[in-house]
């Protein structure tokens, strides 16, 4: 008998989430309901505001551990598949798919080829997001002696594979060949690399074959998580001097666990077992011991988007994830139902940017602030997330040092009177006399670009222009050189931090990071020349109290110490308005596998890059191999 | 005859001229080249990076010296260049994406021609019965229907429904099945637009033909209707078929654009895509002109063909 549509609800398992949310507010209503009972029958105030407190504070609560819960839901609903499917198998091939186009195969240069980097080549670690953890991958062991120094003992059996320098065993020399070249790819081979990934290295000691010395110009914090980060991949030297010093056009320069078997025209590549990978002297974090489970990957470049979806769901790609991030939540309900389809959820770690043109904007604090104050951010959590969203913050949701929602609400509030009142004083009208404009394009978030626009014009009465973009227009007109950027304001859809959990965020609001691609630079950045002077000397006001409080957190190791810079860092940036704003994101993530596919890694750990991601998951394995 | 096929000859060279230099300047009037498209992945924007991309690809040039450099080498030695982004030598991938485009495109025309003629010729014949309402109505909405959409649905509806792709993944004819498999759908929804026009142009010089004096009179001396139709009213009425055919034809290459993206063909169409999207100039601007090329040589030939068929035009 077909479903009757109401029964499908009717039927559903009522989740812990819901349990939660549901017990926590029905908790919060309690107490307020005692609150007003306990109180004397007087007039005193019985402080609604506290209780509306206690209750946002009860569901913020209840979303934190519905976020937990449902992470551990999920990996004990992974363990019982696991268990079912009869325990690790190995053997099988792993079947990708991917949007985008490579360009090139040098782990120095693009930063866009997470499959063959992650496959072909080691790392000295790995790093997990979600249990902010480092595991050894090239490197057995390390230890850091002083600040500016971290000590590696190599793995005993690392080898490169057969078709690099003739699979020879890869040495400490060779890492510090593979990051020496960092900084010369970056300015002679247009290396997509970003610097902060390399700039903290001063130098390389080598004692021995199997012992690397890391010599640090400052002692970063985020060394450790760095080392994790795709692009610092340890090549062959052999190979790319005899390609002219760069890979771009050479596959097969690394010791990863596999190796390219084929690579096809217009990106079909596959990946076969790297016959000298020798796995690890133990078993850590998502590496085995013995060389992992799957024996190939196979990965098609596929651009339209229903053409991806069918070749998911008929079993042509085992993964159905979104160009950045996950799927919605639309889109995983959908796909709940289908015959084969897991739908894994954890809790999210994106993060998501409005940036100002910092040349356009730094006069005109009150402007500034008037724009901030004129957007409804909690409407755009209802809107775009479907209320299952957070406010978002200079740092990751997942690091520690996050301000609370509370004060993110306090510090970022929406009031559209004062904001039309701040507009008026600062002569808005008169500076932006043809309004504003901002870029639309369709692999970002159309839907939060039209509700910003929409706030704007309704609390502002500003109209605001929003330009369709191609993904090539939309990133040259972003990082397009100073003052001559098409847009006031634009949404930004970023990866970064499902890279790098601690610092990847707050590039985006600091001169040296993507806060100087956006026009917000110091006197001692190196584009200063093109700024007019009248200009910078504000920006410089403005950007340099933001970039030396990131400086001192990037070397402050005292964890509450860094914690307490980071909170005041994030206070200024919200309080100066200038000139990234933070934007509200999910509060989970989704992505879509086949059944077959056993101990994937949760979100966020999911994704890509220093997070591991599942393409370094050696533990992950197929059920019918 | 000979005189107009010179000066249509000579004409070629002229056009193509003037189309590689339309197609230099509006390349570089859109925003943003390879350098900032590369150079701002990075997040901070790096003028060293941009500069050395721009002298690498010859970009800090001035205009007139970066055409003429990429004209004479087209020219002289037949060189569309280098793609700066996958580093592919231009000349070796149009070889290979024109064959997978060209197979897509002529099962198109076959598929245009089964479903335009018998339509248009029964509608006729059939004029003003319900069969002919009835294709007609199929015919408008083969032309109004987009073609994209309904490839859209015919990828995602069988995958949902039962589990199954219409069109697998590219596989050459090394599998010749699953690869006439791959070709036919997408030929199959580019042919419904153009089978649909030509349905409608058969059948309205067919309806033509059926009212004239020689076909009354063939009726007339007792001709069976079969041998009226075939002999007398089918044959004048295809030099029509000429024209769509021919125009079929001269959009083979750039016909099939999105349904090289939709159906992952790995064509010129799904090339010239990834070349927009990287800003990748030197391939847009070689596929443009090589486009042009075979929309000047086709139409033509089919210029030529219409008056060798048809005695009564001269040129």
């Amino acid at each position: 008998m077909a479903e009757n549509y109401w029964g499908k609800y009717w039927r559903r398992r009522v989740s812990r989430r819901g349990v939660l949310v549901g017990g926590a507010a029905t908790a919060a209503g309690a107490a307020g309901l005692v609150a007003v009972g306990c109180g004397d029958d007087d007039d005193d105030e019985p402080a609604p505001a506290a209780t509306a407190a206690a209750t946002e504070a009860a569901a913020e609560a209840a979303t934190e551990a519905a976020a937990t819960e449902a992470a551990a839901t999920e990996a004990a609903t992974q363990a019982a598949a696991t268990e079912a499917a009869g325990g690790p198998r190995t053997g099988g091939t792993m079947k990708l798919q991917r949007a985008f186009a490579e360009t090139g195969y040098d782990p120095a240069i693009t930063i866009t080829g997470y499959t063959w980097v992650a496959l072909t080549y080691n790392h000295l670690l790995g790093y997990s997001l979600f249990e902010d953890e480092a595991w050894g991958d090239a490197a057995q062991s390390w230890e850091q002696p002083d600040p500016f120094t971290i000590v590696f003992n190599l793995e005993p059996n690392l080898r490169f594979n057969p078709e690099a320098a003739e699979g020879r065993q890869i040495t400490s020399q060779d890492i510090a060949y593979s990051f020496a070249r960092l900084p010369a790819a970056f300015t002679d081979l247009a290396s997509e690399v970003n610097p902060i990934q390399f700039a903290f290295m001063a130098g390389f000691d080598m004692p021995d074959a199997s012992t690397f010395a890391l010599q640090m110009a400052y002692p970063w914090v985020s060394a450790i998580p760095t080392l994790g980060s795709t692009s610092l991949a340890i090549v062959a030297p052999e190979v790319v001097e005899a390609n002219g010093g760069n890979l771009t056009d050479t596959v097969n320069a690394g010791g990863g666990a596999y190796m390219f078997e084929s690579r096809g025209r217009d990106g079909y590549n596959a990946y076969a077992r790297n016959p000298n990978y020798a796995g690890h002297s133990t078993a850590r974090g998502r590496f085995t011991k013995e060389p992992p489970y799957i024996d190939r990957w196979e990965e098609a470049h596929i651009t339209d988007p229903a053409t991806a979806e069918a070749r998911f769901l008929t079993g042509d790609s085992d993964i159905l994830t979104g160009v950045v991030g996950g799927i919605d939540a639309i889109k995983a309900d959908e796909l709940r139902d289908q015959d084969g389809v897991n739908i894994i959820s954890g809790p999210t770690n994106t993060h998501l940017i409005m940036a100002l043109d910092a040349l356009k904007w730094v006069p005109f604090p009150q402007l500034r602030e008037a724009l901030s104050l004129s957007i409804d951010w909690d409407g755009y959590i209802d809107v775009v997330h479907d209320g299952n969203g957070i406010r978002g913050a200079p740092v990751g949701p997942r690091f520690p040092a996050v301000l609370s929602q509370d004060e993110i609400r306090e510090l970022q509030q929406f009031n559209p009177e004062r904001a039309r009142q701040l507009w008026e004083q600062g002569g808005g009208d008169q500076v932006f006399p043809d309004g504003l404009t901002t870029l639309l394009a369709t692999f970002t978030d159309t839907r939060g670009t039209q509700f910003i626009a929409q706030s704007i014009e309704e609390n502002l009465g500003v109209k605001v222009n929003m330009e369709p973009v191609d993904l090539a227009t939309y990133v040259s007109s972003l990082t397009a050189p100073p003052g001559s950027k098409i847009w006031h304001f634009a949404l930004v859809t970023e990866n970064s931090i499902s890279t790098i959990p601690d610092y990847n965020a707050l590039t985006h609001y600091v001169p040296t990071g993507y806060g100087g691609a956006f026009g917000l630079f110091t006197h001692e950045h190196p584009q200063a020349a093109l700024i007019p002077p009248e200009v910078i000397n504000i920006t410089h006001d403005v950007g340099k109290p933001i970039q030396d409080l990131y400086n001192a957190q990037a070397v402050t190791h005292h964890p509450e110490q860094r914690t307490a810079l980071l909170q005041q860092l994030q206070r200024l940036i919200f309080t100066q308005f200038c000139c990234t704003f933070p934007v509200p994101v999910a509060d989970t993530e989704q992505h879509a596998l086949r059944t077959r596919v056993q101990n994937a890694p949760l979100p966020p750990d999911f994704r890509d890059n220093g997070s591991m991601g599942y393409r370094r998951s050696q533990n992950m394995w197929l059920a019918d191999a | 005859m000979s005189s107009y096929i010179v000066r249509r000859l000579l004409l070629i060279p002229i056009t193509l001229f003037i189309i590689t230099i339309i197609v230099f300047i509006f390349m570089r009037a859109v925003p943003g080249d390879a350098g900032q498209v590369k150079c701002g992945a990075a997040g901070s924007f790096d003028e060293t990076c941009f500069e050395q991309v721009r002298k690498e690809l010859g970009l800090d040039k001035s205009l007139f010296e970066q055409y003429t450099l990429w004209a004479s080498d087209i020219v002289l030695r037949w060189d569309f260049g280098f793609s700066p982004i996958s580093r592919e030598h231009i000349n070796s991938e149009i070889g290979p994406r024109v064959w997978n485009t060209g197979q897509v495109g002529l099962l198109s025309i076959v598929f245009t021609l089964l479903i335009g003629i018998p339509v248009g010729a029964i509608s006729a014949i059939r004029s003003g019965r319900p069969i002919d309402y009835g294709l007609r109505f199929f015919a408008v909405l083969g032309l109004s229907v987009p073609n994209f959409w309904l490839a859209t649905l015919i990828i995602i509806f069988p995958a949902v429904w039962w589990g199954t792709r219409v069109a697998p993944d590219w596989v050459g004819w090394e599998d010749p099945l699953t690869h006439l498999q791959i070709i036919a759908v997408p030929a199959f929804l580019l042919s419904l637009a153009g089978g649909a026009t030509l349905a409608r142009i058969v059948r309205s010089s067919m309806l033509e033909v059926l009212r004239s004096d020689f076909v009354r009179t063939s009726r007339a001396k007792g001709l069976r209707e079969a041998a009226v139709v075939g002999r007398h009213v089918f044959r004048p009425s295809m030099i029509a078929l000429f024209t769509i055919v021919g125009l079929q034809f001269s959009l083979v290459l750039g016909g099939s654009v999105i349904m090289e993206s939709i159906f992952n063909i790995p064509g010129m169409g799904l090339w010239v895509i990834s070349a927009v999207a990287g800003r990748d100039f030197i391939v847009i601007q070689g596929v443009v002109v090589f486009f042009a090329a075979w929309f000047l040589v086709i139409t033509l030939l089919v210029d030529v063909m219409y008056a060798w068929v048809d005695p009564r035009i001269r040129y």
